[in-house]
């Protein structure tokens, strides 16, 4: 029996490798969720082929939780890399080594647009009353910024 | 120390799988040149092929021929997913690895499971990505799908794993509950979990007579926990289960319901924040006010 077990975990020690193997080389954003998804299941094969030996449930159980886990992941990654992709145009892992840079020379970046601004207008009084001719430059200054608020 | 050293040269062989797939997979990577393609071809076939030779189940004939069949395309298919420069053909060949793993899970007696996870791998997630890799698709294979990433480093540093993972294994098999030998590495952890587990399991008398009544069936040679001290009851397989389904889901709402209900929880919330995260239509975001 334990012959028939060490089968199992064999192929999901080659699963797991492999997919360690691919989220450490691909470029690819898609193809290294892949294979992180790829060493999840190794993983659950494991947990499964326990399970039998064990004449036990939990296994199962466990590996259920793993899958809702997976999906719950899988719906995440496809938000962020969908909004990944629109911000640089790329799939590649290297263009998001720098995520708190302004930009990498060589992802091309979309333009922000700008939402117009309306037009700003600011009264102007006409100053009430004779300025003295002693002083005329000291008193420009306040007059105008007073009528700037 | 020296004991490991002599065990691992006895049994070197198991090396062989681990080095032949190193040299298979870092000439398969994607580069620039691919004319030594059809020789880590070769060598990834004799890879598998020791492989299946060292540690294949000796049971049943079908039930040997399905492992080897689906073992050996799960494997395969792995290994080409990884492989593949073209994201489209890595993605249809996980679905190959999701459809062998659940015939796996089918021999193992997880039917459920089994049509899980072909329904969220292969029918969700694998779907949806391609959904992603078309929409976002150049003509031609993108440059950085057509060049690995240290290739060398990186199937050094996974072949290792598995080599690792191959001893550990291999050394399981010849000591499986581990009663200290000569040749086991590990003979005092072994002794003193033995010498722990016998007291509490009644003085071995549950532990030489694995089936007394209203226990389920026996397990493959381990030692049942009594179920008077069984933290979880309702989670063993019973013998007269007329399917495995039922006692699966016996596991769920008895001894899980916690688990469930935060998994759905989980759903939920991964779900808002999937929402939250996808991208705004930036058109009708950059449209003129209508003044």
């Amino acid at each position: 029996m334990t012959s028939d077990l060490i089968g199992y975990l064999i192929v999901g020690a080659v699963l797991f490798a492999l997919g360690a193997l691919g989220f450490l080389t691909r470029r690819n954003v898609i193809v290294a969720f892949l294979s992180a998804e790829m060493m999840l299941l190794g993983v659950t094969l494991n947990l499964v082929s326990f399970s039998y030996a064990h004449s036990n449930y939990q296994g199962q159980a466990f590996t259920a939780i793993v899958l809702t886990v997976a999906a719950c992941e899988a719906a995440l990654a496809l938000a962020l890399v969908s909004a990944l992709y629109r911000m640089r145009r790329t799939l590649d892992l290297n263009a998001w080594h720098d995520l708190g840079e302004p930009e990498p020379e060589s992802a091309a970046e979309v333009p922000e647009e700008e939402t117009p601004q309306p037009p700003q207008h600011f009264p102007r009084l006409t100053p009430a009353g004779n300025v003295p001719p002693t002083a005329p430059l000291a008193q420009k200054k306040p007059l105008e910024t007073s009528t700037r608020v | 120390m020296n004991a490991i050293l002599e065990w691992m040269i006895d049994n070197r062989g198991i090396l062989v799988p681990p080095v032949f797939g190193f040299v298979a997979l870092y000439l398969l990577l994607p580069r620039e040149y691919g004319f030594w393609r059809p020789v880590g071809i070769a060598f990834g076939v004799v890879a598998v092929g020791v492989l299946g030779f060292l540690f294949g189940p000796a049971g049943a004939p079908l039930h040997g021929a399905l492992f080897y069949l689906f073992a050996g395309v799960a494997v395969v298919a792995a290994a080409a997913t990884v492989t593949f420069p073209n994201p489209i053909y890595s993605a249809l060949s996980f679905a190959i690895v999701t459809l062998s793993v659940s015939g796996l899970f089918v021999l193992r007696g997880a039917m459920f499971l089994a049509a899980t996870t072909v329904i969220i791998y292969a029918g969700a997630i694998v779907v949806t990505f391609l959904f992603i890799i078309m929409l976002s698709r150049h003509p031609g294979n993108a440059p950085y799908d057509r060049h690995a990433r240290e290739p060398f480093l990186a199937s050094l540093a996974a072949f290792l794993l598995l080599s690792i993972l191959l001893f550990t294994l291999a050394d399981w098999r010849q000591n499986p509950f581990g009663q200290p030998t000569a040749a086991t590495t590990k003979p005092a952890v072994a002794a003193k979990r033995s010498v722990d587990e016998t007291p509490r399991t009644g003085a071995g008398s549950v532990a030489a007579n694995p089936t007394p009544a209203g226990t389920p069936r026996a397990g493959a040679g381990f030692i049942p926990i009594p179920p008077s001290l069984d933290p979880y009851p309702h989670s063993r397989m019973r013998a007269d289960e007329p399917s495995p389904l039922r006692g699966l889901g016996r596991t769920f709402f008895s001894d899980y319901l916690f688990v469930v209900e935060l998994a759905g929880t989980l759903l939920l919330v991964a779900g808002v924040g999937a929402v939250a995260i996808a991208p705004r239509r930036v058109r009708s975001r950059a449209k003129p006010p209508a003044n």
